[in-house]
């Protein structure tokens, strides 16, 4: 066999060794405390997004959080779908910025969102026990409603122990009445100037659904 | 005025480094810039003393910022010199390599460097002069860097299309009759745009580590292995014959005066692309330069690059400050040691002013220092043992990259070693090697 020949050959099998050797070797999933030790290098982090927003050269900032409540930042070079709430696992490059660190993620598609905000629901007295862990995280919630106004109303559980303010929207053209069984869909946050938590429903992935009549 | 002065010697303490940086075979300016920064605590320990004399910490950290900037500006002049006479590049000369190298073998090595200098010089000119339309361009009120975004895919797409369609080898192996050996000429070097393409997705994602933890670019032993150690180990391959150097002043006729000027041009405006756009690097610009100036000759070629190097080297301190994103190793330092305030306004931000004058004073002196060193290698470079010095170089760029990037940088170095192979002895152009950036990239833009 000529070296032309084999060279073609020997280029092709290197090729599928590196393939093979990649798919075996990802880069290392981190909690977000270990972020400092990585710096400069690839890693994989999972969170909650908390805050999320577009920059005007159109790339993406958010802000995620894990279960002890530690924070970091995301910089993602193109627009992700993600929400408030999303559970989400991100692949990128530790860096210092502006003495903070952040993530730098190159593509979109290196964002995974691994659990939607409103794949599952909790029940009042779940976030009643922890409100800081939901705290500015789109939630879905269930219960019935109670003492209903023109812009808000008050969801309360079956026991009726436990009750939170929800804000709408008039303009939402939501059909209400009291004592209906409903699923809230929205954003749970605490409200400074009522000293209490609540959820608003103002955005377009947020929603009132009619489940039954309590009778 | 103690002030000017320390700038002054900060500057030329800059340029010093990356004149010693640029001469070492396959060092890229970004892990220089990093190492400085990992040494900046060091410097500010040392400069303590000028506390005394009314200088702040925090210009004593643009000073450190400046020199950072005056070591890669002075690099990417510097490094076309050990890619002349030896034929090893780094990552962003890996397609002067052949230009520069067949001008070595026509004893115009000499005219090779000079040609660089003049490139990376009328760079820093171009880009002075697109100071302002560059923040407005990328910066309120145009915001066109998502519209850059936008187009991009295309461009490169056409780019690779062209590039393959241009294929002007003939391969007979399997018939001379006719279009065929063309044809198979074209066929081939589709296979190898797309054979790099796929090993450039591979290891986009391939990990690798420096076991002394310095920062691990995968690019460096892929493009190394592409365009450097293939060259490398073909010169021992093939013991070419070195002439003695010419060693003249370069003279530009009316026609070459005009070309170069539009290479300046083309590779500034590319390397301005290069420093806004992530993702993209200077070989990326280039290929859009040299595709959008249509000049195929080996002197318009390194002019071009050159320029697109020392272009990025200037714009990404200037884009740093409209985009607030760094965008290669020096910039990433800058960010780290300055509190850099973001351009909106006509007025320029003051640290910007300071930098640009770094930019400036390293740009000139580095303009006469690389002819002047270059004239010095192409004096005696034909007396060195040229074998002996190619396989020290060999040694030598395969233990940076073990350095830099461990054991599996090795592994990338050997496989891309091995398709930088695949032009050299089929006779196809070896720039088709660059699908190891242009196809992730299409692909990044277009999915």
């Amino acid at each position: 066999m000529q070296l032309k020949h084999l060279v073609i050959l020997i280029s092709i099998i290197g090729t599928t060794f590196l393939y093979f050797i990649s798919t075996f070797a990802q880069p290392t999933l981190i909690d977000i405390s270990e972020i400092p030790q990585y710096e400069g290098k690839q890693i994989i982090i999972k969170g909650t997004v908390i805050e999320h927003y577009t920059t005007s050269y159109g790339g993406q900032i958010i802000q995620i959080k894990d279960e002890h409540n530690n924070q970091t930042m995301l910089f993602v070079e193109q627009i992700t779908s993600v929400e408030y709430g999303d559970f989400i696992q991100a692949t990128g490059t530790v860096q210092k910025y502006n003495d903070d660190w952040e993530i730098v993620v190159d593509q979109a598609r290196l964002v995974k969102i691994l659990q939607k905000w409103n794949s599952t629901h909790f029940p009042l007295w779940q976030i009643a026990n922890n409100p800081e862990k939901y705290s500015g995280l789109n939630i879905k919630v269930e219960g019935y409603l109670d003492r209903l106004y023109e812009t808000y109303f008050f969801l309360v559980d079956p026991d009726e122990e436990h009750e939170i303010f929800v804000t709408y929207k008039n303009s939402m053209g939501l059909n209400l009445t009291s004592g209906k069984m409903v699923i809230v869909e929205g954003r749970f946050q605490y409200d400074e100037h009522q000293l209490r938590y609540g959820i608003d429903v103002s955005d377009e992935h947020h929603s009132v659904t009619i489940l039954e009549e309590n009778t | 005025m103690l002030e000017l002065g320390l700038l002054i010697i900060f500057c030329v303490l800059g340029v010093l480094v990356g004149v010693l940086t640029g001469l070492l075979p396959g060092l890229h300016v970004n892990n220089i810039a990093l190492i400085l920064l990992s040494l900046s605590s060091v410097i500010v320990a040392m400069c303590s003393p000028l506390f005394s004399y009314g200088i702040s910490e925090s210009f004593i950290l643009l000073l450190i910022a400046g020199f950072i900037i005056a070591v890669s500006l002075s690099h990417s002049f510097h490094d076309v010199i050990p890619t002349t006479f030896i034929g090893a590049p780094e990552e962003d000369t890996a397609l002067t390599v052949l230009p520069a190298h067949d001008l070595l073998l026509q004893g115009r090595g000499y005219e090779a460097i000079s040609l660089s200098a003049l490139g990376s010089y009328g760079a820093i000119i171009v880009c002075l002069l697109l100071l302002f339309p560059i923040r407005f361009i990328i910066g309120s009120p145009l915001f066109l860097y998502s519209a850059l975004q936008e187009i991009m895919g295309l461009v490169l797409v056409a780019i690779a299309l062209l590039m393959i369609a241009t294929e002007k080898s003939k391969i007979n192996d399997i018939s001379d009759k006719g279009k065929i050996p063309s044809i198979i000429g074209m066929v081939f070097a589709l296979f190898v745009f797309i054979l790099s393409g796929v090993f450039g997705l591979i290891i986009l994602d391939f990990p690798v580590d420096s076991p002394i933890g310095l920062s691990s670019p995968v690019l460096f032993p892929a493009l190394t292995g592409l365009f450097g150690t293939a060259t490398l180990l073909d010169s021992l391959r093939t013991k070419p014959n070195i002439p003695k150097q010419k060693i003249e002043q370069l003279t530009l006729n009316a026609n070459e005066k005009k070309s170069s000027i539009g290479s300046v041009i083309a590779g500034s405006l590319a390397g301005i692309v290069v420093s806004i756009i992530p993702g993209i690097t200077s070989a990326t610009g280039t290929i859009l330069a040299m595709n959008a100036r249509q000049k195929s000759g080996h002197e318009q070629t390194i002019v071009t690059l050159s320029s697109v190097n020392t272009a990025s080297a200037f714009s990404v301190v200037v884009v740093l400050f409209i985009i607030l994103r760094p965008r290669s190793g020096a910039a990433i330092a800058v960010n780290e040691l300055i509190s850099v305030k973001e351009w909106t306004s006509l007025v320029v931000p003051e640290q910007l002013i300071y930098l640009v004058m770094f930019l400036l004073i390293a740009g000139s002196l580095s303009y006469f220092l690389t002819i002047k060193i270059g004239a010095v290698c192409a004096k005696y470079f034909v007396k060195l043992p040229y074998l002996k010095v190619v396989s020290a170089t060999i040694v030598l760029i395969t233990f940076l990259v073990f350095l830099f990037t461990g054991i599996n940088g090795l592994l990338v170095l050997c496989v891309a070693t091995s398709i930088g192979f695949l032009p050299i002895l089929w006779g196809v152009r070896r720039s088709h090697c660059m699908g190891v950036l242009l196809l992730p990239i299409i692909l990044h833009f277009l999915l």
